[in-house]
């Protein structure tokens, strides 16, 4: 006992404001985050539990040590019987408490907030210590194989210089749910499981600070040479950490997956033939090259930007969904560089027909949906949850959301005309629009002709993310964009970079890749300083960096026993990722492979799926092609969602049941005009031609016999080889990019 | 290149000294509140789109003033207390099987705010009627049902027709959302009433005859030797369970017949009548007898019209009790009593819950266009089958039927009793996009209505 007195005594003198009075902010409040009592299933809930509502994670100390010191009649703290205040007999377990045990009675938290309230559960003073910042030692450690048990040390930093360990108080999130967090004993110690690549957040008050895990699978080894940058950083990394990488993966699979990646198309078949036998040891860096030549590669990306810009019909209408992709798509053709991309995107004005980017406003069509898209597109920086409270897992105050979304305030549309087709839908747009900057505020329209009422709060002013500043210039896009795009912008280059890696390697560095936080840090950041560095350097040439990336060998890396169980979403590129084709690659390559058309409503024949502006949204006023059908059971967003995420290609039943006995795949087997040619080849040649088409690799000796055997079976032949292609086509080494 | 650690390695005496309390419990989607056993295997939900009057249905106010009583006449039933509407013969009878629940209420006063309130047990941000279907809204209870109850391989979990509704808009919480595309229903979007009805996935192409179908298989089978490491992959190991789940269900006979109404005698299909919805009732029994978990009906793709769901303001000269005379309360009178009979003479009825309700009811007082308008601050809804009171009312509405009178409750407070019903604690957390964790139903189980 007397060994856990002296640190606690220490905490009082340090943290508290008088001599051995225990700080309600410093001390209390901690601890009401590291039992979890103010997280958001519990008592920081919106409504609260069982009656006690504490302001979530912690943020407002003011109301939460009102609400336990005044609620319940005074109940909550008992200075005369500190024992009975409910605060320590619910955490205690003593009185029935759904949220169980929290506060054993005789650890370090019961004991200290008993102290308090016998003291009579004093706020504190105005002008009492204030913690600055928060330190964690170690910063960063290496775990042995097995895994091991962390006890950090975690100090506070006051406003004065003063330092003193928190330790006791602090509260520990890990990134990776399979680390647990164990409060007994002298220390709160980390669970690390075995191969557990991960951050831990300390907190203390509003004072975060982080630990790095890394996991190492043996001794560390001596890195092997590599001239390529992005190789000579991941191969220190992996070394140190005693991973060893897989190998590169054979020039078919190469030549595969770099003409998805690059084109989003399988390679002809004639021409992965050349490659499999050309012996010119730069052949690969030359594919590259032809493929970034290529008008694909900017389809690629108008595709992508599309999604993220919310290019959809019903709120851009078709014309404004052409002109917008078509923008895009000319804008990549030409390698526009990416900061000018955005400058162009978030400065937009005039009409959408006949300014493409003014649609990216008429997609987002309020200021605080424009502020998360913008934060979340350009800058990799999701503040959505601060909309409504201080952020919880980041930095972003309310006040900081609020005046970002000033910024776009002053946005506002003159509707031309509105021929929607459906009267209630108010969702529908359908006729030009001109985005124009208002000069000064809004006006309520006023029905009885008198003067508009001013707002009823008046707006935060107009700030950046991390500005310190309000933005003084009365063209706040203009500002917005100007600072996004300058040197030395901490968001805008990272998050970019990261974008381009995601796309080639299945997997930001920075993962999801709009959510760059202190507590979710990039799993190489050396790379991706790297790569944020080359990008600006290359002035934000996009296929720039994508050469850099696609000329290394971790671009190159496939996949062997030893990487293929494990988790391998924990981002150390030692192995390949596979991934499933995204579905407008995956009807061009069946349709490629079999030489079948697609026809695109309004676009000639011979158009691509990767070529189409977009397709329109799901309505019951016209039934959906069973190319839209395929297409959305296979991920293809809505387009609704500034994300990513909203293309989804977790393999579903549905996906499974549309190859299997779906309409459209069996027509494009039927009409398929290789297939024709094929059935009158020889066998031997026809399975060959398929499995380069396809799978751009030869067919094993074993495989030509058995598919030979197949094809000569009994019954038609052109049908064996639907059947055989029907199996290349559905095969898991077709259906992925690994 | 980096300190050495300092920590120490794991082994199993360290493990069981630390102990395992802490913040650790209660992150990630754990259930909390210990395990519920559940009594329905299958619930059908029946969804009332347009928003029911109770005053013309199983909620009559026959002593209330004119322009609230309304046209109808009421029916005396085996409950006592219990009056329904007179143009609903065979409810009257079928009263005591099931438990009305009269105080519904909520502040949504759209159809699609509404909409997706009663679809999903949560309350949209904004009574806005332009609610637009995004994943970052929350899952249908179907979903929930097929993620957390789910049903054997080849039986489908959630299964919903014959229409999408939507007012303007589709209107949200009708998939699954963030929960994953896998949660999504099985949507028959074909109309069972039309000769030839079948389910279009479950049905091979002509050409792809079961020897073909096996031809592919074993084409396939030679390509996949050459996988390797890749099979090894979670990914790749999802993908070959897909294939697994994919032939079972096209071989499994059970729900393709499930799809089959000409194997049901005419007789039947008669008694709960040749309409799309009649025959939508009979193939979620059916479907029920399959092994669904969460079978959810559709009325009509259209809030209301001379044919469509029940939303009767008047508008457009469409008055509402000669709509409510043709068309609504005679098709609701020959399906809810035909189905709950069905189920109940087959044995079905102690383990299939059948809930019937809308989005809102409908205004007490009768409007200027002789209609009821939208009411979304006292409705009812019917429960019947597994696990609730038989011949029960829980909460009443007042003498006008304006305002719940007693145990006033919410659509989430119905939605934490299907679940509970189900087996699933509704208390289970979910995380949406924005990695927040989120209960299953917000509400409160309605222990009055649990037998």
């Amino acid at each position: 006992m007397g060994n856990l007195l002296i640190p606690l005594i220490l905490h009082a003198c340090a943290l508290g404001p008088g001599t051995d009075s225990v700080s309600f902010r410093n001390e209390v409040m901690p601890l009401l985050s590291q039992g979890g009592c103010n997280s958001g299933p519990c008592h920081g809930n919106l409504n609260g539990k069982g009656g006690l509502k504490l302001s979530l994670r912690g943020e407002d100390p003011g109301l939460d040590w009102k609400t336990l010191t005044h609620g319940v009649g005074g109940r909550r703290v008992n200075p005369l019987e500190p024992d009975e205040s409910l605060l320590l007999s619910k955490a205690s377990g003593k009185s029935p408490h759904e949220g169980a045990v929290r506060w054993k009675t005789d650890g370090h938290a019961y004991r200290l907030v008993r102290q308090w309230i016998a003291q009579g559960a004093q706020p504190d003073p105005e002008g009492g210590p204030r913690v600055r910042s928060l330190r964690v030692e170690p910063e960063e450690i290496i775990l042995p194989p097995g895994g091991g048990i962390l006890r950090p040390k975690v100090t506070a930093i006051f406003e004065d210089g003063k330092t003193v360990e928190v330790s006791l108080l602090a509260t520990l999130e890990p990134s990776d749910p399979g680390i647990r967090v164990s409060l007994e004993g002298d220390r709160p110690a980390l669970v690390v499981p075995a191969g557990s690549q991960a951050a831990v957040l300390a907190r203390h008050g509003s004072a975060q600070a982080l630990l790095r895990v890394w996991s190492s699978a043996g001794p560390s080894k001596v890195a092997r040479p590599a001239s390529h940058p992005v190789d000579r950083i991941v191969g220190q990394r992996l070394a140190s950490l005693g991973i060893e990488p897989a190998g590169g993966v054979d020039d078919g699979h190469f030549l595969r997956r770099v003409w998805l990646d690059l084109a989003g198309q399988l390679p002809p078949a004639a021409r992965t033939r050349a490659f499999l036998t050309d012996r010119n040891p730069e052949k690969r860096a030359n594919e590259v090259d032809f493929l970034l030549a290529q008008p694909a590669f900017a389809d690629l990306w108008a595709l992508h930007w599309a999604d993220l810009l919310r290019v959809e019909e019903k709120t851009l209408d078709p014309k404004g969904v052409r002109a917008m992709h078509g923008w895009l798509r000319r804008a990549f053709l030409e390698n526009m560089p990416l900061d000018e991309l955005a400058r162009q995107l978030v400065t937009a004005r005039g009409s959408t027909y006949s300014q493409p980017p003014a649609n990216f406003y008429r997609a987002l069509r309020d200021p605080q949906t424009r502020a998360e898209a913008v934060a979340q597109v350009f800058l990799g920086v999701r503040i959505a949850c601060a909309r409504c409270h201080n952020h919880p897992f980041d930095r972003w105050t309310t006040e900081d959301y609020n005046a970002f979304t000033e910024i776009f305030s002053g946005i506002d549309y003159k509707v031309l005309e509105n021929k929607r087709a459906d009267d209630l839908d108010k969702h529908e747009f359908k006729g030009e629009q001109i985005v124009y900057l208002r000069r000064g505020p809004a006006e309520a329209p006023q029905a009885n002709g008198k003067k508009p009422k001013p707002p009823a709060k008046p707006a935060t002013p107009a700030r950046v993310l991390d500005g310190k500043s309000a933005l003084e210039s009365p063209d706040r896009p203009q500002a917005l964009a100007d600072w996004m795009t300058e040197p030395g912008n901490p968001f805008f280059a990272k998050a970019q970079a990261n974008r381009v890696w995601r796309r080639l390697m299945g997997r930001g560095l920075v993962e999801p890749e709009d959510d760059f936080r202190l507590a979710n840090p990039a799993s190489h950041p050396e790379l991706l300083e790297h790569l944020a560095d080359f990008l600006t350097r290359h002035r934000f040439d996009l296929r720039a960096l994508a050469r850099h990336i696609a000329l290394s060998e971790t671009y190159a890396r496939g996949m062997d026993t030893a990487h293929a169980p494990a988790t391998q979403d924990d981002g150390m590129c030692a192995a390949s990722l596979p991934r499933p084709l995204p579905a407008e690659q995956l009807l061009d390559a069946w349709a490629g492979v079999l030489e079948s058309p697609l026809e695109f409503g309004g676009y000639p024949a011979g158009t691509r799926t990767l070529e189409v502006a977009g397709i329109p949204g799901p309505s019951r006023r016209r039934k959906s092609d069973d190319m839209e059908r395929f297409l959305r059971v296979f991920g293809k967003p809505e387009r609704l969602l500034s994300c990513d995420c909203e293309r989804t290609s977790d393999p579903t039943l549905a996906q499974t049941l549309m190859l299997v006995s779906g309409q459209l795949p069996q027509r494009l087997l039927t009409q398929s005009a290789r297939l024709d040619r094929l059935a009158r080849t020889a066998p031997g040649a026809a399975v060959e031609e398929l499995y380069l088409a396809a799978l751009c690799r030869m067919p094993t000796n074993r495989e030509v016999a058995d598919c030979v055997k197949l094809l000569e079976g009994p019954g038609n032949r052109r049908l064996a080889l639907e059947d055989l292609a029907w199996a290349l086509l559905g095969s898991r080494e077709f259906l992925l990019r690994w | 290149m980096f300190p050495l650690p300092v920590a120490t390695p794991l082994d199993r005496r360290s493990v069981l000294k630390v102990g395992f309390g802490g913040l650790a419990a209660l992150a990630g989607g754990t259930s909390r509140g210990g395990a519920v056993k559940g009594r329905a295997k299958t619930v059908i939900f029946l969804h009332q789109w347009g928003g029911p009057s109770h005053h013309d249905t199983i909620d009559p106010k026959p002593d209330a003033p004119d322009n609230i009583r309304g046209e109808l006449g009421v029916l005396q039933t085996r409950v006592p207390g219990a009056l329904v509407s007179d143009l609903l013969p065979n409810t009257s009878k079928i009263i005591d099987k099931v438990c009305q629940i009269r105080s519904l209420h909520h502040t949504m006063a759209n159809h699609n705010s509404a909409g997706y309130y009663s679809l999903t047990g949560v309350a949209p941000a904004t009574d806005d009627q332009r609610l637009r279907d995004s994943r970052d809204l929350f899952p249908a209870y179907g979903a929930i049902a097929d993620r957390f109850a789910p049903t054997p391989a080849g039986i489908p979990g959630f299964v919903a027709f014959p229409h999408t509704i939507a007012d303007g808009s589709i209107t949200p919480g009708q998939h699954a959302s963030f929960l994953g595309k896998r949660h999504d229903p099985l949507f028959v979007g074909q109309d069972p009433n039309q000769a030839g009805f079948k389910l279009p996935e479950l049905a091979l192409p002509a050409s792809i005859t079961p020897e073909r179908l096996a031809r592919r298989g074993e084409a396939r089978k030679i390509i996949e030797r050459q996988l390797g490491d890749l099979e090894q992959t979670a990914l790749a190991r999802g993908l070959g369970e897909q294939y697994d789940r994919a032939h079972a269900l096209l071989a499994s006979p059970r729900v393709r017949e499930a799809f089959d109404l000409s194997r049901e005698p005419d007789a039947i299909r008669d008694r709960y009548g040749r309409t799309t919805y009649g025959q939508s009732c009979l193939l979620a029994r059916r479907l029920a007898e399959a092994g669904c978990r969460w079978i959810q009906v559709y009325l009509h793709p259209s809030i209301g019209g001379a044919k469509g769901g029940w939303d009767t303001h008047g508008f457009r000269g469409e008055k509402m009790y000669p709509i409510l005379k043709n068309h609504l309360l005679p098709l609701m009178d020959q399906t809810l009593p035909t189905l709950l009979l069905d189920l109940e003479e087959r044995g079905l009825l102690e383990n299939t819950l059948v809930v019937w309700v809308g989005e809102f009811g409908r205004s007490p007082k009768i409007n200027d266009l002789a209609g009821r308008d939208h009411w979304p601050k006292c409705y009812p809804a019917l429960l019947a089958g597994a696990g609730v009171k038989k011949g029960h009312i829980h909460g009443r509405s007042d003498k006008i039927g304006a305002y719940p009178a007693s145990d006033a409750c919410k659509p989430e407070d119905i939605s934490a009793t299907l679940f509970h019903l189900l087996g699933i604690n509704p208390a289970t957390e979910i995380r949406d996009p924005l990695d927040r964790p989120l209960a299953l139903s917000p509400g409160k189980v309605i222990d009055g209505v649990l037998a």
